[in-house]
């Protein structure tokens, strides 16, 4: 489909140029039961400095998206486009998507237990990251480096951590190894997939605080994947809400949670328990997400939706920008018929 | 926010929460519960406080949260109420009958009384039993009749809202949020009075919370049920708890009506806690107060002496090295408690917090 009604950049983004540039990314899984379709034509814009936070619940398609665009799918279909600063990297050579990935682009991965090595010392896997851009830097300059980023990350001692295997370590602080290897070289732009979601709530809190402190000072832009709403609310200037693949409402985090315009978005938000208010507790919405080997005709949200109509089944909504936010749906957000 | 004192109870509102009633008795009553495991640490042996001197009551048809954070001790206590896990020593006593001097044959007919249901119901239920089957083997082993049996199938199933031919199902045809419901039937299928929920609806996504909550919400009311409701997330937990406690390190901290541990927490750690669940509201939580824990929870191994949170407390003095400070009343309501030499709204806390100076010696070992 081609983008009818508006370019994705949402109301409210900075003026400058994306640092990253997503058009249409669709990525497909070839399984047993037929092609998977796991995203189906996202677009998305990051730019300089901001935290842009992309939401929805298990398999939706949210961390698919970044892969494919970091080119960490193996066996996928993957086309449309992304860029980094102009540099196309779907379908780029590995040897230089290496220096893309991990230098200028990198990413911090949910569970830091299976995304470290068992059998190196933090000391030794942060060298690796940093060697594997800088083949000229000096062991003791790594180490050096090494100690300093620990350091950078609020880890206590850093010196001696250095030498820890990561089991010597506490949930919060192997996940802030995995943020001090994803900062290691400086990168401009740091991914962050569920960050906190295996972590207790008061070190989440740590964690959270850190990225924030780190996307400040550093200028980072930040892309947040995330099912926690909450987390949004406190650390993210913009959010895209995916949902069956697709991004079905984006904006700024204060518009979005103000004014939801897509019944899915809507329906998230509303059957969140809140800390501050008792008793609010719904069951917003029914059923569950479609499977991406068999999705329904027309919007994908369609046979759980409060608000569908027949046309709803009928075609599939395009993103159309709305006085709030950028949603689509037929019903909230009907497409100017452009022919 | 709800104003309890204004809000009037509406009795078809599952979330009405029952006041607490001078007047109730305590179903259930835990006194000085201690747990230690006996592990092997670099070849040496060592005590795993997980739960020491733990007392509270729980009183007919309410519920009461144990909240707190990985390895507080939470899921111990819970277990060794139902001695899945025998405790060290302790008193439950559970309608005026200590549970924990019982033998096996009576143990098994006191559990009658007291069910558990756990957090992943894909690892809890029978993989090759029908949901029938499971439903009506509790009944077996507690000697039902079986025509009996088959008439409270029926009935289990509707009580939790889902319907006759999903019976005939087994769990993997279920979606997780069925699954949980199949979970909560069985552990009602002899009457229980009292029901731990151990994580209940942690393992669920956003929407099938909502949905499993409200049912145990209304399953209270309807079966005038006492629960025990284990948790982490302090968000749902505010949706069902009549009372809470906050524990932290194997002990409770703070104790009291939800509405007062939530709104006037007088613990450091209960506002260390609250303040770092996000709010899903960003104008909220830019103006919150919030306070980021510095450092590491110490081990269970080796507990901090006098206060266990002192290392990571900003009002910690010489007095919380020295002395374990007990429960106490806060005057703020009934039967709101705090363990702390230093009770107090969280006006003075620092926005960030330094090291406190112990910290590396607790945690680097």
């Amino acid at each position: 489909m081609i983008e009818q009604a508006v370019a994705p950049v949402p109301t409210g983004a900075p003026t400058a140029e994306p640092i990253l540039r997503l058009r249409d990314l669709r990525v497909t899984f070839d399984t047993v039961g037929g092609p998977a379709r796991a995203v189906r034509g996202v677009s998305l814009d990051v730019f300089p400095g901001e935290a842009v936070a992309v939401v929805g619940e298990s398999g939706s398609g949210k961390s698919v998206t970044m892969l494919a665009t970091l080119g960490l799918l193996r066996g996928a279909a993957v086309s449309g486009s992304a860029t980094y600063r102009g540099t196309e990297l779907i379908g780029l050579a590995p040897s230089r998507l290496r220096h893309v990935r991990g230098a200028k682009i990198s990413m911090v991965f949910q569970d830091p237990m299976t995304s470290l090595n068992p059998v190196l010392t933090v000391g030794r896997q942060l060298d690796m990251v940093m060697r594997a851009h800088n083949p000229d830097m000096s062991k003791k300059a790594t180490r050096a480096r090494a100690v300093d980023l620990l350091d950078q990350v609020a880890i206590a001692q850093a010196a001696r951590r250095c030498d820890a295997y990561p089991h010597e370590l506490s949930g919060g602080m192997r996940q802030r190894v995995m943020i001090a290897m994803a900062i290691a070289n400086e990168p401009e732009v740091l991914i962050a997939d569920e960050p906190t979601t295996a972590l207790d709530v008061t070190v989440q809190a740590q964690i959270m605080d850190l990225l924030g402190r780190l996307q400040r000072e550093r200028q980072l832009s930040l892309v947040l994947i995330t099912h926690d709403l909450g987390v949004v609310a406190g650390a993210a200037d913009r959010l895209a809400v995916m949902y069956a693949g697709k991004l079905v409402e984006h904006g700024t985090v204060p518009s979005v949670f103000a004014e939801p315009g897509h019944p899915y978005t809507r329906g998230l938000l509303a059957c969140l328990p809140r800390l501050d208010r008792r008793g609010e507790m719904q069951a917003a919405i029914p059923g569950i997400p479609p499977s991406p080997l068999s999705l329904p005709p027309g919007c994908p949200f369609a046979p759980r939706c409060p608000d569908a109509v027949t046309a709803c089944t009928e075609h599939e909504p395009v993103l159309v920008r709305t006085a709030t936010s950028t949603i689509a749906c037929s019903v909230h957000a009907p497409a100017a018929v452009v022919r | 926010m709800i104003d309890p004192a204004t809000t009037e109870p509406a009795t078809s509102d599952p979330f009405v929460v029952a006041r607490p009633d001078a007047s109730a008795e305590p179903i259930l009553s835990v006194r000085h519960l201690v747990k230690e495991f006996r592990v092997r640490e670099r070849s040496r042996h060592a005590v795993v406080h997980a739960v020491s001197d733990v007392s509270f009551d729980v009183l007919a048809g309410q519920t009461l949260a144990l909240v707190g954070e990985s390895g507080c001790g939470k899921s111990t206590t819970g277990r060794c109420i139902l001695r899945l896990t025998e405790p060290t020593s302790g008193q439950v006593v559970f309608r005026g009958q200590d549970l924990v001097t019982l033998g096996a044959k009576e143990m098994r007919a006191a559990r009658r009384h007291l069910q558990i249901v756990f957090q992943d119901p894909q690892a809890s239920l029978h993989p090759r039993m029908t949901v029938r089957r499971m439903l009506a083997e509790p009944m077996k082993v507690h000697g039902e009749p079986p025509d009996r049996v088959v008439a409270r199938v029926d009935e289990l199933i509707s009580l939790v809202q889902l319907r006759p031919e999903h019976l005939d199902r087994y769990p993997h045809e279920f979606s997780g949020g069925q699954r949980q419901r199949v979970g909560i039937a069985r552990a009602l299928a002899i009457s229980p009075a009292l029901l731990v929920l151990d994580e209940p609806v942690s393992a669920l996504d956003v929407s099938i919370q909502a949905e499993v909550v409200r049912l145990l919400a209304d399953l209270r009311t309807r079966l005038h049920l006492a629960y025990i409701f284990i948790a982490h997330d302090l968000a749902v937990v505010r949706q069902i708890a009549d009372r809470v406690a906050v524990m932290y390190l194997g002990k409770i901290v703070e104790i009291g009506a939800a509405d007062h541990v939530y709104d006037t927490p007088q613990h450091p750690y209960t506002q260390a806690l609250l303040s770092a669940v996000p709010i899903p509201d960003p104008a909220v939580q830019e103006s919150r107060r919030r306070i980021v824990l510095s450092g590491e929870l110490p081990s269970p191994i080796d507990p901090p002496s006098g206060c266990r949170f002192r290392t990571r407390c900003w009002r910690a003095e010489q007095r919380c090295t020295d002395v374990e400070p007990v429960l106490a009343r806060t005057g703020l309501g009934s039967d709101h408690q705090v363990a702390c030499h230093f009770p107090g709204d969280f006006g003075d806390a620092p926005s960030h917090l330094e090291p406190a100076p112990t910290f590396d010696a607790e945690a680097g070992s």
